[in-house]
């Protein structure tokens, strides 16, 4: 599986990566699927994510969205969700995980690859309940599966 | 030559060597035709050979080699690959059991209590200072909760509560849960028919 395009999120005055998708259980709960248009971006979209604070409670957003309908028609956020500019994420239960600093090893699949930390936020019904961050460390290199065969049935 | 093939009894433990490895070189034939019809392509042959991954001559040697050991392994040991291949079938038919299974985060464990549909709306409601929840019985994910209700045709289906603690693993291919999973099942006699996940 190739390196997914990662999903967006505004945070301060910055626009971040963000390596969850909130999304994802909306669609399955709705049955609503996109379209992949590219090896690396097999959900079909890609959300644009804010955390917007009220009366000292901070609840994430949905605000911005593109989704492939088709390999060509790409829809918005007021399409998906017609007569709203941004969206409440009140079924997100879990982490955000946003990556941060330098990349520490490519990896590639899915969200698989390392940076220096990762900022990470945890949510329930899409309040935010809990923020930190991890510093990462590359973890130790485990043997090719090509040296479990013996050596004689190698190739070359 | 037919009679004389008719008449032929054995009579020497070579003759009955070759009787008994003859349903062997049926099979072998069998899986050497197969090999040979799923052959590399000369497509996949030129691409190996731009990439500087062309087979060599030690290679096809080591190939040669397994090929005569399986080989000898079917001509003797026939009776054995007969007593696996009803083993076999079933297992096939059984792996193609499970894949038409549905896949499900809610396991019978995971089962909290069963509900009254409209308890289970009036706890639905989302609280959004924004305004951009709809005001309906699970926010945004109505349209997931109306189909799922709407499948409750049955007059023993049930509605259940569940909930899947973070790590758990569930699902039919046994995944750990990232997060806890809250949600409703539709049960009958004690099976899964269906789920909804709201958080």
């Amino acid at each position: 599986m190739t390196a997914q395009v990662a999903e967006r999120l505004i945070y301060g005055d910055k626009e971040i990566p963000l390596f969850t998708n909130p999304l994802s259980l909306y669609l399955r709960a709705t049955g609503t699927q996109f379209v992949s248009p590219h090896t690396a971006n097999w959900r079909g979209y890609v959300g644009t994510w804010q955390i917007l604070e009220h009366s000292g409670v901070e609840r994430l957003y949905l605000v911005g969205l593109s989704a492939h309908k088709s390999y060509e028609e790409i829809l918005s956020l007021s399409d998906v969700f017609p007569g709203h500019d941004k969206i409440f994420a009140h079924w997100f239960t879990g982490e955000l995980r946003c990556p941060q600093g330098a990349q520490l090893q490519y990896r590639h699949m899915g969200y698989s690859s390392i940076y220096e930390y990762d900022l990470l936020m945890e949510f329930k019904q899409g309040i935010l309940v809990k923020k930190y961050a991890r510093h990462n460390q590359l973890p130790e290199e485990k043997e090719d599966d090509q040296f479990q065969i013996p050596s004689f049935l190698r190739k070359g | 030559m037919m009679d004389a093939l008719l008449s032929w009894r054995p009579s020497s433990w070579l003759d009955y060597l070759l009787i008994y490895i003859l349903p062997g070189v049926v099979m072998a034939t069998y899986f050497l035709f197969n090999a040979w019809r799923e052959r590399q392509s000369d497509f996949f042959k030129g691409v190996t050979k731009l990439l500087g991954k062309e087979t060599s001559l030690e290679d096809r040697l080591k190939e040669f080699g397994v090929y005569c050991f399986a080989i000898s392994c079917v001509l003797l040991g026939w009776p054995g690959f007969l007593i696996w291949l009803p083993f076999s079938i079933a297992q096939d038919k059984r792996n193609k059991a499970w894949q038409e299974l549905p896949d499900f985060d809610c396991a019978p464990a995971y089962l909290v209590a069963k509900v009254n549909p409209v308890d289970a709306e009036i706890a639905s409601y989302v609280i959004d200072p924004l305004g951009t929840a709809p005001p309906a019985p699970f926010g945004h994910l109505n349209k997931g909760w109306v189909n799922f209700l709407a499948d409750m045709t049955d007059d023993t289906d049930e509605l259940w509560s569940f909930f899947i603690p973070k790590g758990a693993k569930t699902g039919k291919y046994q995944f750990e849960t990232t997060s806890e999973t809250r949600g409703y099942a539709r049960v009958r006699e004690g099976k899964i028919m269906a789920e909804f996940i709201t958080e």
